[in-house]
């Protein structure tokens, strides 16, 4: 079964979700996304919210079909067949776990460049969820 | 009905002395998106063709809404200036708003980083509400405003082959070098049955279908703000560069343009339902976001849209220098993006 996310658990990572707030560790500067309470990188407890650029390229990706897709995400399956979701790193290194949108899943490649977009997640009790994916950028 | 001059300088802040700043406020910069997958006219084979008289239309994607939109949109305006910070007003328009009932304005702000608290103010009964939205950003710069739309309607309806999707942000404020100076505008509002209207069980638009009667409400209804806002700052429909008139009907748009002395020259640049489908409250913005496109320093373009039941608003433009360094590019959108089967479209939308 998917996980199901609960409300106050969504509402905790709105930030995140709709503006991609990263933290920023005050010693040795490390970006990490989510924001932990203590730096993956040096273990130190004092950091500061930053805002990811949301720019990067596809580090690596899978297909889900439709047979294969969570509950949450079962609907969009249904309607619109396979999709894609990559593991996205971003310019300042950071790397995102995310659905990506507008492309076809065939013409997705490691190294392409994408960007982050908000979109509709699914919806949860009649809630609609938001946050972003990622589609490819363009001019490059 | 009293002239709105909207002599508003009180938070001039730059400008100072400038005569032409005291007759209104000015659009800085302005976006559009436009959703990716289009649908063209033919592909309503089983309806035995489109009764819309448009080539084709715009879908949004199954994860895109007005909110989606919206923010898309917003995000496509000029980042440099840090000026999300200062944004005083947030107007949002829309007439298909996703969850009823909820501030559309929330998820926006925390995705564009607007300041919490910002004068969120959300227009959205007609299709009159992308204008009326306006309105509120240039009355109150520094403004946003967000207008973005994708009316519905059953796929057994012929309305529904006109439907598209869209969406336009535009920043407010006071420049030096605008893209547009708003000069003025004129309102009619007065009670009238509506040849059109949303199903409140369905959210869906649902068309009477009694062609002359919507044709003369709505030239009473645009007539009654397009000729006395010209007439009001001394103008003739030939001095227009532009001229932008509600797109719910292709015919009726392009009787009511000649009716009120525009010609087809005048009318080209705006007139994006050819294209992108009718995008309800955001069509006019659309349409005046495509003039602007078009537009050179010094033009004068004409926005007006209308609501059923009913009511208008007309806007005059005068084009800045500003527009030489921005644009929103739709004509290139509607260029670009990917064509989907009628029956692919009828799954997205849940309609099958």
């Amino acid at each position: 079964m998917g996980a199901h996310i609960s409300h106050p658990i969504y509402q905790q990572s709105m930030a995140q979700r709709l503006a991609l707030e990263a933290a920023v560790c005050t010693d040795c500067g490390d970006v990490t996304f989510p924001p932990r309470d203590s730096c993956p990188s040096c273990g130190a407890s004092d950091w500061e919210p930053t805002t990811l650029s949301g720019e990067g390229e596809v580090y690596s990706y899978t297909v889900i079909t439709p047979g294969g897709a969570p509950p949450e995400f079962a609907e969009q399956a249904k309607r619109t067949g396979e999709f894609a979701v990559a593991v996205v790193e971003l310019e300042e290194g950071v790397r995102i776990t995310a659905q990506l949108t507008n492309v076809d899943p065939p013409d997705v490649e490691v190294g392409m460049p994408v960007s982050s977009t908000i979109r509709r997640l699914y919806v949860e009790e009649g809630v609609v969820r938001y946050g972003f994916k990622f589609e490819p950028s363009e001019g490059d | 009905m009293s002239a709105n001059t909207d002599a508003d300088t009180t938070d001039a802040g730059t400008d100072a002395g400038s005569d032409v700043s005291a007759a209104g406020a000015d659009v800085v910069d302005y976006a559009a998106s436009l959703p990716p997958y289009r649908l063209p006219a033919d592909a309503y084979d089983a309806w035995n063709g489109s009764r819309a008289r448009i080539d084709e239309k715009r879908v949004p994607g199954f994860d895109e809404d007005v909110v989606t939109m919206g923010i898309e949109a917003a995000s496509r305006l000029d980042r440099d200036g840090d000026w999300h910070a200062a944004i005083e007003t947030l107007a949002l328009a829309s007439t298909s708003w996703p969850q009823p009932g909820t501030a559309a304005s929330g998820p926006l702000v925390t995705a564009l980083g607007l300041p919490t608290d910002v004068r969120a103010i959300e227009c959205g009964t007609s299709w009159r509400a992308g204008l009326e939205a306006l309105e509120l950003a240039v009355d109150g710069p520094p403004a946003l405003a967000v207008i973005a739309d994708h009316p519905t309607a059953d796929p057994a309806d012929d309305v529904e082959h006109l439907l598209g999707a869209g969406a336009v942000a535009v920043r407010t404020g006071r420049s030096d070098e605008p893209v547009a100076r708003r000069l003025d505008s004129r309102h009619y509002t007065s009670a009238h049955v509506p040849g059109r209207f949303v199903d409140p069980d369905g959210g869906r638009v649902v068309d009477l279908s009694i062609g002359q009667y919507d044709t003369d409400a709505y030239a009473e209804a645009v007539g009654g703000v397009v000729e006395p806002l010209l007439e009001a700052n001394g103008y003739e429909p030939s001095d227009v560069a532009h001229a932008v008139l509600p797109q719910e009907d292709v015919k009726i748009a392009w009787r009511a343009g000649s009716r009120l002395g525009f010609d087809a020259e005048q009318m080209r640049a705006g007139f994006v339902v050819n294209r992108a489908g009718f995008a309800g409250a955001a069509a006019s913005p659309l349409g005046m976001a495509a003039a602007f496109d078009a537009a050179s320093p010094g033009d004068l373009v004409v926005v007006a849209s209308y609501g059923h039941g009913h009511g208008a608003t007309a806007v005059l433009f005068e084009v800045g220098e500003g527009v030489e360094r921005t644009g929103a590019g739709v004509s290139d959108q509607l260029d670009g993006g990917h064509e989907l089967s009628y029956t692919d479209y009828l799954k997205q939308q849940g309609a099958i």
